[in-house]
């Protein structure tokens, strides 16, 4: 079923790993009723500045983001656009990149209760010094709060945008038509145990599942 | 869905139980022979699974992945026997590595029986990689470590196959349904299907248990 969802962009982080593609997927809302061109441009240039400033710094220097592809959810006709990276930009730690189905999740804090509402980040490229066992060391993980607390102040600085937000295509079970989004007010961690992204694992199922989100 | 006990004919199972970075994991594989297993012969297949791990297979594991205990159970009936084994002294493995990789990462290991579809092939999800064990690049093993992993399990097919314990899957379910006795197929050996490592979530600590 499509689902709209007034104002709102997708904005897709490609990464390459060793062997494998893997993605992060953001929201953003802009403050005119739908996105124009220059205001897609304007984010996706954003993003890729956070990421070579911010992001990178706690990213295996495997990883390289080399494409970024924004969506206007609006409409069924909104913009899409394909934004590729060329050099694509390296992750800048250099220590021993773990399996790409190791990684960490960021909670996305809309300060709204329910289950299901807050988003979450799956951080990409650990690296060997990033963890212990089976933990991300507090300095890491405290490391990446801050970067993608820094993403909310960069994409919110952004004329014409009002906010990072986290889109709500299922509420109580039921995808509606129109979809309301939250914003982001903050990102945390509920625990420092690593988290599982299999399918960020080179030749395994990468398959939606039915009535997955668009 | 819930189901009673399972019957599989002439049948034991071997859980192999380890201490691993704070949580507990376990393999399982199934044997045959001709008759219901006793305990005798089930702390018999134990101290055979015992040596083989202490002379062959420990030497694939990181010393966080411990082996603790072996569970043999004869599957005939609910009733059968089954012996809950400790080790008086806890195995570790000796692969030297320097960074233990957290317990999602595992690499499966294909058990075929010469026969196509679900029910006549197993898996066994290694326990205790460490960065020795992978290739340079991270999402793969080695093709030395994996393929010594391989034959140390062909090692014990042929290690119990000696004691009179017939290596096999044991298929529970067909077409979505439960069986109602067990079917049992002997294996033809174990191989690798490819090097890409693999994910097994619930091997962290609290997640999905």
């Amino acid at each position: 079923m499509s689902q709209l969802v007034p104002k709102v962009a997708r904005f897709e982080l490609k990464y390459t790993l060793p062997g494998t593609t893997i993605a992060n997927i953001f929201h953003v809302r802009c403050t005119t009723t739908s996105w124009a061109e220059v205001d897609l441009d304007a984010v996706e240039q954003a993003f890729e500045d956070w990421f070579t400033t911010t992001g990178s710094q706690y990213i295996n220097d495997s990883c390289f983001l080399y494409e970024i592809t924004a969506t206007d959810l609006t409409s069924m006709s909104g913009l899409r656009k394909v934004y590729p990276i060329d050099p694509p930009l390296a992750g800048n730690m250099n220590n021993e990149l773990l399996p790409a189905n190791v990684t960490f999740a960021m909670k996305a804090s809309i300060s709204t209760r329910g289950r299901g509402t807050s988003g979450r980040t799956f951080w990409p490229a650990l690296g060997d010094t990033q963890v212990s066992n089976e933990n991300i060391t507090g300095a890491a993980a405290n490391l990446i709060r801050t970067a993608l607390n820094t993403l909310i102040t960069d994409i919110g600085a952004v004329t014409n945008v009002d906010a990072l937000v986290i889109p709500h295509f299922v509420v109580g079970g039921v995808r509606p038509p129109t979809v309301s989004a939250s914003d982001v007010i903050s990102y945390g961690y509920s625990d420092l145990v690593l988290d599982s992204q299999r399918c960020r694992l080179p030749n395994h199922k990468k398959h939606k599942r039915a009535g997955s989100t668009p | 869905m819930p189901h009673g006990f399972i019957p599989v004919a002439n049948v034991a199972s071997v859980e192999m139980i380890y201490s691993y970075l704070g949580i507990v994991a376990e393999n399982v594989f199934y044997v045959q022979k001709g008759s219901p297993y006793t305990l005798a012969q089930l702390q018999s297949l134990r101290g055979t699974v015992d040596t083989w791990d202490s002379t062959t297979w420990k030497r694939n594991r990181t010393a966080n992945a411990t082996l603790t205990r072996i569970r043999t159970r004869a599957r005939d009936t609910a009733g059968s026997p089954a012996e809950d084994y400790s080790l008086p002294t806890p195995r570790q493995g000796s692969r030297a590595g320097s960074f233990t990789v957290p317990g999602n990462v595992s690499y499966s290991i294909k058990l075929v029986t010469g026969l196509a579809g679900r029910s006549f092939r197993g898996r066994l999800y290694f326990i205790g990689l460490n960065e020795s064990c992978l290739a340079a690049l991270a999402n793969q093993v080695s093709t030395a470590w994996a393929t010594q992993v391989v034959g140390d399990l062909n090692t014990l097919l042929s290690v119990l196959a000696s004691a009179g314990h017939t290596l096999g899957v044991v298929s529970y379910r067909t077409g979505g349904v439960y069986r109602s006795d067990g079917l049992f197929t002997t294996a033809t050996g174990w191989s690798l299907a490819d090097y890409n490592v693999d994910s097994q979530r619930r091997r962290l600590t609290g997640r999905g248990i």
